[in-house]
């Protein structure tokens, strides 16, 4: 499911009605639904309580600032560009195959990559995308995204938020998420 | 979106289309003309103006290089000099087979579809046929011969296609009536013998684009990629060629390959950058086509084969890069590719001696980071 697709369903499901699936966070460190990951997200803000192996927070709303950690099956992790992830794959592959879904999801065809950099993740060698695009209405949007792969999947930490104000305000409180973010063996 | 969501859509279109006659709405003269319109022609500028902001602030517009674009400007203000500052052509950033007119004067032309015309007689044909629209003011009429708008627009929101202004540029993916689009046909191509261009390139350019579509097996839903249209463009052309024979005239095959050069990387750039690889290794296979690019388009060829790795051995991509550094050995995107696929066999010392010649020619390039991560690798498991 596109981060884009992931938004929407958590918007209408906010939308419907359900009242309990939005928490604070208050604890030093959160578990992913099926126990794979583990990273301390900001106090004070909210999470959604998403079915998806997923960690979805946010201070003032997702459209102000998203912080989406995830991990994904290696069948199909690149789902619009029908590719696989594969162990072994090269950090700079993952980043280009993540720049090709996020354009053909339909969330950015615009979106030009500001920096692409090698990272390490939880001790893995991974990518530091800062993608740039511009939203339908004209807003500039940032992104910064980390990415690797193991056995266990592809897992994706990002922060989107609009340039103007909000990104380079909570961009700390990310990347002290990244530094925090370890692998479990989980249930997957 | 899928063809047979573009199939509903054109039933629907059908059904709200009178179908009758059209109104005449006249046409303008001059560029003094299109300050005087009706109420109604009034709306449909406005719309088509927010159409401009909304594609200016998505930075949808190609404007990477200038000389291009005032070269695809220039030719349009040959064709419609009357009309010059009025009408307006804008490269768009994008792959796909479009280009259509907006009431306003805006033209809209995608850079995948200048980058598949082999000469600028076929870049004017299409912005001629597509000055005609406006000229001639099709939208208007168009608009008139809707039953009902409102019932179109709900439709477009049920099936949840993004409403992208206004009927008038929806053209694009239907174009107008058949009476409509052969009056465009017949005023581009009056429009192109006054300008001096050698209109048996008019219906050679629908050959041309109706071959690129079925080789390529592209699927894309707009005008200047659907078969029936492509094949009724020219044998509308045809007949006009036959009715006006042509014994030359301008066709400037080198100057549109020059002006546009930079162009088509950009667009085998686009298509590379979304996954679309089989588009460019069926471009680049091509040794007429390859012949118009550069010499280290090689280099995208063989990022193509590794991208689309799954149908093509990971060898046809090397012998792509060794081609472009034999070829370009300053370009070096080719450097680092290759040594990127030694560095994956182990290779360790083929690869450090491809990755430091790429930080040579460029230490600050985009694959730098990588590039000096690797080469730490290698040390480490050489020591």
């Amino acid at each position: 499911m596109s981060t884009r697709m992931l938004i929407i369903v958590v918007t209408f499901t906010l939308l419907s009605g359900c009242a309990q699936t939005w928490v604070k966070v208050t604890q030093s460190e959160t578990v992913s639904p099926a126990s794979t990951f583990a990273a301390s997200l900001p106090l004070g803000w909210v999470r959604f309580e998403a079915e998806e192996d997923v960690l979805l927070v946010t201070r003032d709303g997702l459209a102000l600032q998203t912080v989406l950690l995830r991990r994904s099956d290696l069948k199909l992790a690149f789902e619009k560009i029908k590719k696989d992830a594969e162990v072994g794959m090269l950090a700079s592959e993952l980043a280009e195959l993540y720049v090709a879904e996020t354009k053909q999801s339909g969330e950015a065809e615009n979106l030009k990559v500001k920096s692409n950099h090698p990272a390490r993740v939880a001790g893995r060698d991974g990518f530091r995308l800062h993608l740039v695009y511009a939203n339908a209405k004209g807003l500039r949007i940032d992104r910064v995204v980390y990415g690797f792969v193991d056995t266990k999947g592809f897992f994706t930490l990002s922060y989107t938020a609009p340039k103007r104000y909000h990104f380079e305000r909570y961009l700390q409180n990310f990347e002290s998420t990244v530094a925090s973010f370890r692998q479990l063996q989980g249930n997957a | 979106m899928t063809r047979s969501i573009y199939l509903v859509m054109s039933i629907v279109l059908s059904a709200t289309v009178t179908g009758c006659a059209t109104t005449s709405t006249g046409k303008f003269s001059n560029a003094g003309d299109v300050t005087r319109h009706s109420a109604e022609e009034e709306r449909l500028w406005e719309q088509a103006r927010s159409f401009d902001s909304a594609l200016a602030a998505r930075d949808s517009v190609y404007l990477d290089e200038p000389a291009t674009s005032a070269y695809v400007q220039e030719v349009m203000d040959r064709l419609y000099p009357e009309f010059k500052s009025t009408i307006r052509v804008q490269l768009i950033r994008s792959p796909q087979l479009n280009a259509f007119a907006l009431p306003n004067g805006s033209i809209y032309f995608n850079v995948g579809l200048a980058a598949r015309l082999d000469n600028e007689a076929q870049l004017a044909t299409v912005l001629a046929h597509e000055g005609a629209h406006f000229v001639n003011k099709h939208s208007l009429q168009s608009q008139r011969n809707l039953k009902n708008s409102a019932a179109f627009a709900n439709t477009l929101a049920m099936l949840g296609i993004p409403f992208i202004g206004d009927f008038a540029a929806l053209s694009s993916v239907y174009g107008y009536s058949q009476d409509l689009e052969r009056e465009a046909d017949e005023v581009a191509f009056e429009r192109l013998q006054q300008a001096g261009y050698d209109t048996r390139e008019a219906a050679k350019t629908f050959i041309y684009l109706l071959e690129e579509v079925e080789t390529l097996g592209i699927e894309e839903p707009f005008f200047f990629s659907s078969h029936p249209a492509l094949r009724e463009r020219i044998e509308s052309f045809n007949l006009l060629s036959l009715a006006q024979p042509s014994d030359g005239g301008i066709v400037a095959a080198e100057r549109y390959r020059e002006m546009t050069l930079k162009l088509r990387i950009a667009v085998l750039e686009y298509d590379l950058a979304m996954n679309r690889c089989e588009s460019v290794i069926l471009v680049l296979e091509r040794d007429d086509v390859q012949a118009r690019y550069p010499a280290y388009a090689a280099y995208y060829l063989g990022e193509a084969y590794r991208r689309c790795g799954d149908n093509h051995p990971i060898e046809k991509a090397m012998h792509a890069y060794q081609k472009a550094i034999r070829q370009n050995p300053d370009f070096a995107p080719s450097y680092h590719a290759l040594g990127v696929q030694l560095y994956k066999q182990k290779k360790y010392r083929q690869s450090r001696q491809y990755l430091q010649r790429y930080l040579d020619l460029q230490p600050d390039g985009e694959h730098a980071g990588y590039t000096r991560h690797y080469l730490q690798v290698i040390d480490k498991e050489t020591r």
